[in-house]
């Protein structure tokens, strides 16, 4: 299964890469006249509202959303993991802390940050925030979104930190960092890369829901989240408008949980091969 | 476990995706509840049956049960203290008032027997009322029913508008038939302040908010309520003391709550309702779609435009009062406004992304009393590229023109998640291209949109370029004339960001024409000068009409006599021909 999934997510990379290339159409000509119509001969999926070539757009908009949902997931990752670490491995007030900084993190309500960071961002005015830019999103995302990830890895982290193979690394002198990312960072690998998984989803969705507040990847960019936004009222009459976009992200995210599922049993080192 | 491990991310993946195909906080409903009442209207035999070979098809027939759907659900049925426009809606099933406003936007006597005599000086306005009128509780309506009415909308209760009632002075019954008002100031919308009576023995004033009348009302109107299932259905059933004989036709409306506006259309087709209130432009073609079921709609034009407000001021949120000092680099030039107006097909935008459904805009009074229709804009892109070549803008390497290193770049703001907003500032950006203008996109939550000027919201402080939104005047001009297009109206910090002159226009001619209608009492006269008003804006462009916007009902064939009035208010006008045929 995680080949297969492999195998989807480099397909659908691939051509999202090659986009400028394969795409049939330009991403933002629009053909009024010829809006809504059913897949053909000419539009392979279809057109959407404005009557642009869906293929082409789902091509264009991978790029903006498998990027901001790998760069999302990686700061997350990063963040998550790196606290968690800390936060189990040293323990105490340094625990203390870093936990309590968790809590308060989990406990605002998300939207009331991104609404408030939106308008933040936007007096500050950055070149980096016009519109079509995906890289304060994806950071966004990122930044909001580390706290399950460094709850498990503490977790785990107490959990190794007192036994016997960390014990006698540390009787031999073993360095702290050594200790962290030589022995206990390989086996908190899974609930990481489970994270991993289930977070590039979450923040392919949590583009669109971004762009809503104002601070996302404006329109006419098309993202897969904002192909998928929207086409409530069009769902009986131009169903393809919601399938399609919807249909890739369910390739990549559950593509993305199997290779996630293979490397954790990859990884784990207890675990028997099938 | 393992095993279970695929299914799981499985069923995690799908539901990620059909909640991402649900929109937010919108749960998909399960299998909509059975109504209690009986589906089908036809449990009510109609008297006229036995000569139905003879009958004219298009004749009403008299009985049956017409079920309405609605997604909201009303909270209070007392006009003085309805907020939310289902409220009203509901209530103009058993209010009526003096006057009402018809389909074409047109005020017609209803509890009167005419349209009131006005003095001279415009501010004694006597009203005949119509004799022999009954609530549905038996109780004779009269001049008291009116004056407890006014006085209920001035006490401190009430959550109606106080413009307008507060210049009457005195209220006066001198017979029970004769109402006789005196203002001690001129308001020249007068007739809207006798749009809906309340009955005077609804209780006492100083206890509005605890009257059994705000959940069971009655009135003079065809229907009145007879049984409220909260969060479910509300029913009315025939006043028995109706005023006009063999009226209303059907016995009974009941109101359902439904759980959302999509719930309701397939609702519609499958019959298990017969109308769908307050429906969208962008609803249109899911109803079209069920015209075979026996779906069709009904609509009127709301004298509202969709419209963009172009920026005469610079955009740098110093909210100049005179743009004249601190002017917008690009949109303060009259020749740029009329070049994206050149390069604009409203027509195109009308009959793809609305259907065919709305007329192009042209003018700020599209309906109404004073109407003032005007010569459609021309699409005329190579005019545009002119305009723009004339006022100095060339084009670019990338296509955008420039003028002294300022590239041709302007930013359209607008409320998010609103899929027809989205489209329309697609296609314009689309259009504005083919003559070199860029137009980048930038939407926000409509609360961030419409905030004020103390909250730094972006309308009053004029940070922007163009915006896209709704908005005209309701039957009578004059306030949103006033505060849309006078000097007198333009936000600053000073008068503390009052006003909705958000272009920053200033004609001394149109506030001159506004000033002198807001004082006149000859309705010929104030239309003539709101008239020159509406050809001035078309010159001067503070804003670009796109189309007219609607009010639109679905329903069913077999539902007659359902006509829109452009008063939202109003939307149950006329309950009483409404009738089903078999």
């Amino acid at each position: 299964m995680a080949l297969a999934g492999i195998f989807i997510v480099l397909v659908i990379c691939l051509l999202v890469a090659l986009a400028p290339f394969i795409a049939p159409y330009d991403p933002m000509t629009q053909n009024l006249l010829n809006r809504l119509q059913p897949p053909s001969a000419q539009h392979w999926l279809g057109t959407d509202d404005l009557g642009r070539d869906l293929w082409t757009r789902i091509l264009y908009g991978g790029r903006i959303s498998l990027s901001v949902g790998l760069l999302a997931m990686s700061v997350s990752i990063l963040l998550g993991s790196l606290i968690g670490l800390v936060s189990g491995y040293y323990g105490g007030w340094i625990d203390s802390v870093l936990m309590r900084m968790t809590e308060i993190f989990l406990s605002i309500p998300r939207l009331f940050v991104l609404i408030a960071l939106g308008m933040f961002l936007r007096t500050l005015d950055l070149p980096t925030l016009k519109a079509g830019s995906f890289l304060p999103i994806a950071l966004v995302i990122g930044a909001l979104s580390w706290m399950g990830t460094a709850r498990m890895v503490r977790a785990s982290t107490l959990a190794l930190r007192e036994r016997e193979f960390v014990q006698a690394c540390r009787a031999l002198g073993g360095s702290n960092a050594r200790l962290l990312f030589r022995h206990i960072l390989p086996n908190v690998a899974s609930p990481i890369i489970v994270s991993a998984t289930l977070g590039l989803s979450g923040a392919i969705i949590s583009e669109s829901g971004l762009s809503y507040l104002g601070f996302g990847v404006q329109l006419p960019t098309p993202t897969w989240g904002n192909m998928l936004s929207n086409t409530q009222s069009q769902m009986t009459t131009a169903p393809w408008t919601a399938i399609f976009p919807g249909l890739m992200i369910f390739l990549v995210v559950i593509s993305i949980n199997y290779i996630g599922d293979g490397l954790r049993d990859a990884l784990d080192p207890r675990h028997a091969p099938r | 476990m393992k095993s279970f491990k695929p299914l799981f991310l499985f069923v995690v993946a799908l539901a990620l995706i059909l909640t991402a195909c649900g929109g937010p906080a919108t749960p998909a409903p399960s299998q909509p509840e059975q109504p209690q009442q009986p589906a089908q209207p036809a449990a009510t035999e109609a008297p006229q049956a036995t000569e139905a070979p003879t009958v004219d098809p298009n004749a009403p027939v008299r009985g049956g049960t017409l079920i309405f759907g609605t997604p909201q659900e009303p909270g209070i049925l007392n006009t003085l203290l309805t907020s939310s426009s289902i409220e009203d809606a509901v209530t103009s099933l058993f209010v009526e008032g003096l006057v009402q406003v018809n389909e074409k936007g047109e005020y017609v006597p209803v509890l009167a027997e005419e349209l009131p005599t006005v003095s001279e000086d415009g501010l004694v306005v006597t009203w005949k009322l119509k004799k022999g009128v009954k609530f549905s509780n038996g109780k004779e309506f009269t001049c008291e029913d009116v004056k407890f009415t006014m006085e209920g909308a001035l006490s401190d209760l009430s959550q109606v508008s106080t413009s307008g009632y507060r210049d009457i002075e005195t209220l006066e019954c001198p017979d029970p038939y004769t109402v006789v008002a005196t203002f001690s100031e001129l308001y020249a919308p007068y007739l809207r302040l006798f749009a809906y009576i309340v009955p005077s023995d609804a209780g006492p004033l100083d206890q509005m908010e605890t009257w059994e009348y705000n959940q069971k009302p009655w009135g003079t109107g065809p229907f009145v309520l007879e049984e409220w299932t909260p969060g479910d259905h509300l029913t009315f059933v025939r006043n028995p003391y109706y005023r006009e004989e063999g009226k209303p036709y059907l016995d009974k409306v009941i109101i359902r709550v439904l759980p959302s506006r999509e719930v309701g259309i397939q609702l519609l087709g499958t019959g298990e309702i017969h109308a769908l209130w307050d429906i969208t432009e962008a609803d249109l073609p899911a109803l079209a779609k069920m015209e075979e079921q026996g779906v069709t709609y009904s609509a009127a034009v709301t004298g509202e435009n969709e419209l963009l407000v172009l920026n005469f001021g610079a955009n740098d949120g110093s909210a100049p009062a005179d743009p004249a000092q601190n002017p917008h680099p690009i949109l303060y030039d009259l020749r740029v406004r009329q070049a994206i107006q050149y390069a604009i097909n409203k027509q195109m935008i009308a009959d793809t992304l609305l259907y065919g459904n709305v007329k192009p805009g042209s003018t700020v009074l599209p309906a109404g009393p004073f109407a003032c229709p005007q010569p459609p804009s021309e699409y005329n892109p190579e005019k545009a590229k002119a305009l723009l070549e004339e006022a100095g803008w060339k084009v670019g390497a990338d296509g955008i023109r420039e003028k002294d290193g300022l590239r041709l770049s302007l930013k359209i703001n607008s409320t998010s998640g609103n899929l027809l907003r989205e489209q329309t500032e697609q296609v314009l950006a689309e259009m504005l291209k083919q003559v070199g203008i860029e137009l980048t996109i930038e939407n926000m939550p409509s609360d961030v949109f419409f905030a004020g000027g103390e909250s730094d919201g972006l309308r009053d402080l004029g940070k922007f370029d163009i915006l896209l939104y709704t908005t005209g005047p309701a039957l009578d001009p004059d306030s949103h004339l006033f505060s849309n297009y006078t000097s007198y109206r333009i936000p600053t910090a000073e008068n503390e960001w009052s006003g909705a002159n958000f272009s920053r226009y200033i004609n001394p001619d149109v506030d001159k024409w506004i000033d002198e209608a807001a004082v006149s009492m000859d309705l010929q006269t104030r239309k003539t000068l709101y008239c020159k008003v509406a050809e001035q804006i078309n010159k001067d462009l503070p804003r670009i009409y796109l189309y007219e916007r609607l009010s639109i009902s679905g329903h069913r064939k077999e539902f007659h006599n359902l006509t829109i009035s452009p008063s939202f208010v109003d939307f149950a006008w006329g309950a009483q021909n409404w009738w089903l045929s078999k």
